[in-house]
């Protein structure tokens, strides 16, 4: 009985193991398939052909004698390139890419079963459509890109209503950052950055005027993000919106703007705030102008408020020389002790500041 | 008598079979997820991650209970990781004055008045820290239960979302932009899990370490991901929402019981997915080249495994899904091995005395150390065909053939510390010392 069982479990195990060594076979046939073929890095003698070429040699005797051959690499290295390029070197290398029919093949790529090859292929798309005869081949394949359920997808299109300057577009492409996950509202914003003045003329005015919180909130973030100065005039409006999300996002904003008498007067007030959310980002904004003003608010609110409001009017003081800091000595050795903590804390990283 | 031994021997033979059937499967299941992964990847441009004021602040946990060079190299990396806004919550955890003073010393820290969150009970917090060198950088000086170290840095942690990095983890300084990734594109995403196999290195003991966190890695992550009842692996990097763990009452282990429990109560409340798994961003770091030190390795994993079990009443009730993952890790690490030694003893003893046939021996043979082969064998095979990682050929075949001297005496070995590692401590310390239990009682 059990010699028959043993024989049995023999058989099986045999045959397992030979299942085993055949996926074995497969899996280093696999590797060494691809170690074969990896592109490990752009051959030099592409790569210094096109860096030629961009630099304004005519020459591209080097790169018609293996573009057939190596099509795959020399796609790759002008994907590389293209990302650290701007102005018209980017221009002749998106001309390059047309002409070797590059574009065309990222247009056949798109359609590939591989999705990682597919993204791949709308994202090159979306680069080269910087370059307007790039931008009108592509252009259906990139219109259609917006439908896609990929939100990798989505964004080249979105890129590509970037490329092309139009304040209808653009305006398009900053609603749907409002609207979409983080992920991509990040990166349009990043993308978007650039046109900033063009979108503050009429669209983001627009939106300002809007009473939905949630689009208000998602637009003044967007705008806080871009870190530039923006030709905003009535923001004195939302510093005193209602809603203290609002408050607290158009404050972020203050440094930002015009400095007019309207914004610098509702700074003031928000430092008194009730709510200490608004209180911090009074005076984070309060330092980060150096508004001299600011100082008696930001002592009071150091000695009243709690340790972390406390915390954020010490660094903004630490940022106001040299009457701030003065402050902040005189409150460090004073009896209130969440205060005296807070002031210690932000003269210690004034003075680390000043001995860097 | 001997028809009782045989009848208890068959029934062990089949549990161990019905195991084995049960890991092949988790191994298939894991080929599946992996393939998934590796065909929907795409490299992404961090770089308006790095700079976006956008992303939401992360603070990374670290605790260390010395003042070895490691540690601080540890925290030093932690330190370099590229994010927007980040802080370092070092919990420096039941040091000496003359300790402290040596971090003190070494990163310039003064205290600060910090209140710590009191949305988590009190953790033995006795003071916190800025670093005048190191602006990211908070460390939280307590006392007290030691596993209450990695709930008093998220006590004190300024960020939303928490990220947690092992020690045993090998990974660049862009793995918070990747682990961040899923949690911007679905904001109600709980946790984001990244893990990797270890690398072997040099020697039996290397490659035994490799195939250990591979098959470790593939079904506790890989397979289990899907089924959502990850369990990650030492060497893991975790990031997840703070407000989750505030729900969830805290919790006083490692970030195995955070996961499970995490996903237990997402189960609870009927949310669909609340972990995602993302293979290949970190990996463990190296498989130990010595005996001893894989040994201590494996002490550690298996006392986290332990730790959890023992707290298996807080995670399990009412929690089906981190309970179907305790059960799993139940039945690897501790039954498995128990019912192998205990067949492997029987059948020697049994065939010695002249009570089983040879066959009987050789069966045995072929349920544990058989099976053993070819699931090692599987997870080598399957991961490469699954995700292609680049490896060297020869490198793939040598760690495929080092499956069966691992099952030929290793891995009866490798029991018995499993075994010995779940013993309480003052047990484990008797037997391995040869001093009576009730001595660290007295």
């Amino acid at each position: 009985m059990t010699g028959t069982l043993l024989l049995t479990a023999v058989a099986l195990f045999g045959g397992l193991l030979l299942i085993m060594l055949a996926l074995l076979a497969l899996a280093v046939r696999g590797a060494r398939r691809r170690q074969e073929s990896a592109p490990a890095a752009i051959p030099l003698d592409i790569r210094e052909a096109l860096a030629d070429y961009v630099a304004g040699s005519d020459d591209l005797s080097r790169l018609r004698a293996v573009v057939a051959t190596r099509r795959g690499q020399i796609a790759h290295a002008i994907a590389s390139l293209h990302q650290s390029l701007g102005g018209s070197a980017r221009d002749r290398l998106c001309s390059l890419a047309l002409e070797f029919g590059l574009v065309q093949y990222w247009i056949e790529e798109t359609g590939s079963p591989y999705p990682d090859r597919g993204r791949n292929a709308y994202a090159q798309l979306a680069s080269l459509s910087v370059y307007e005869p790039c931008r009108r081949i592509a252009s259906d394949v990139l219109l259609k890109a917006l439908k896609s359920e990929d939100s990798e997808i989505r964004l080249a299109g979105y890129r590509f209503l970037i490329h092309t300057r139009a304040a209808g577009e653009l305006k398009f492409v900053l609603e749907a950052a409002i609207s979409q996950n983080l992920l991509t509202r990040i990166r349009l914003t990043e993308y978007l950055r650039s046109h900033a003045t063009t979108l503050c003329e009429r669209a983001v005015p627009e939106w300002l005027r809007s009473g939905d919180v949630r689009r208000l909130c998602g637009i003044l973030d967007i705008l806080a993000a871009w870190e530039r100065a923006i030709p905003l005039e009535d923001l004195d409006r939302l510093l005193h919106h209602q809603d203290p999300e609002v408050r607290i996002r158009a404050l972020r904003l203050v440094p930002l703007v015009p400095c007019t008498a309207g914004n610098a007067a509702a700074l003031m007030s928000a430092l008194a705030d009730a709510d200490p959310n608004v209180g911090l980002a009074a005076a984070a904004s309060a330092g980060r102008m150096r508004l001299q003003e600011a100082l008696p608010l930001l002592a009071r609110l150091l000695r009243s408020a709690s340790p972390e409001v406390s915390r954020a009017a010490a660094a903004a003081l630490a940022q106001i020389p040299p009457r701030g800091p003065q402050v902040l000595r005189e409150i460090s050795g004073g009896s209130n002790a969440v205060a005296a903590a807070a002031a210690g804390e932000a003269l210690l990283r004034f003075d680390h500041r000043g001995a860097a | 008598m001997t028809i009782l031994l045989s009848l208890v021997l068959g029934v062990i033979v089949l549990i161990l079979l019905g195991l084995a059937i049960a890991s092949i499967g988790a191994l298939l299941k894991a080929c599946q997820v992996l393939r998934k992964h590796s065909r929907a990847g795409a490299s992404l441009d961090f770089a308006p991650l790095v700079r976006s004021p956008l992303m939401p602040g992360v603070s990374v946990l670290a605790v260390s209970s010395d003042t070895s060079p490691e540690s601080r190299a540890f925290v030093r990396r932690l330190l370099a990781l590229q994010f927007s806004r980040m802080e370092v919550m070092l919990v420096l955890d039941g040091l000496s004055s003359t300790e402290l003073a040596a971090w003190i010393g070494d990163f310039r820290l003064v205290p600060i008045a910090r209140t710590p969150a009191d949305d988590l009970p009190s953790t033995g917090v006795r003071k916190v820290y800025a670093s005048t060198t190191e602006p990211r950088l908070k460390v939280v000086a307590r006392s007290g239960l030691a596993a209450d170290a990695l709930k008093a840095g998220i006590q004190a942690a300024s960020f939303p979302l928490i990220a947690a990095i092992g020690r045993e983890c090998d990974f660049d300084n862009q793995v918070l932009l990747r682990l961040i990734i899923p949690m911007l594109e679905d904001e109600g995403l709980t946790a984001v899990c990244g893990a990797g196999s270890a690398p072997p290195a040099g020697g039996l003991a290397g490659k035994f370490g490799a195939l250990e966190s591979l098959r470790a890695w593939m079904t506790r992550c890989a397979a289990f991901s899907d089924w959502n009842a990850l369990a990650p692996t030492p060497g893991s990097a975790l990031l997840f929402r703070r407000d989750a763990i505030v729900t969830g009452g805290g919790f006083s282990g490692g970030m195995l019981e955070v996961v499970l429990r995490l996903q237990g109560l997402a189960h609870r409340d009927g949310r669909p997915r609340p972990v995602v798994f993302l293979p290949n961003i970190v990996k463990q770091s190296r498989a130990p080249r010595s005996f001893s030190k894989l040994r201590s390795r494996l002490a550690r994993e298996q006392a986290e495994i332990a730790g959890v079990l023992a707290r298996r009443e807080s995670l399990a009730a009412g929690v089906p899904a981190a309970g179907w993952a305790l059960q799993a890790l139940f039945a690897a690490r501790f039954l498995r091995p128990l019912l192998e030694s205990i067949a492997c003893l029987l059948a020697a003893a049994g065939w010695a005395l002249g009570w089983f046939e040879p066959s009987a021996l050789a069966l045995v043979l072929l349920a544990t150390a058989g099976t053993g082969m070819l699931i090692s064998m599987a997870a080598v095979s399957l991961r490469e065909l699954a995700d292609p990682s680049g490896s060297d050929p020869a490198l793939l075949a040598r760690l495929f053939f080092a499956a069966i001297p691992e099952n030929l005496g290793y891995r009866q070995l490798r029991n018995l510390w499993l075994l010995l590692a779940m013993l309480p401590k003052t047990e484990r310390a008797s037997l391995v010392k040869g001093r009576p239990a009730m001595r660290e009682s007295e």
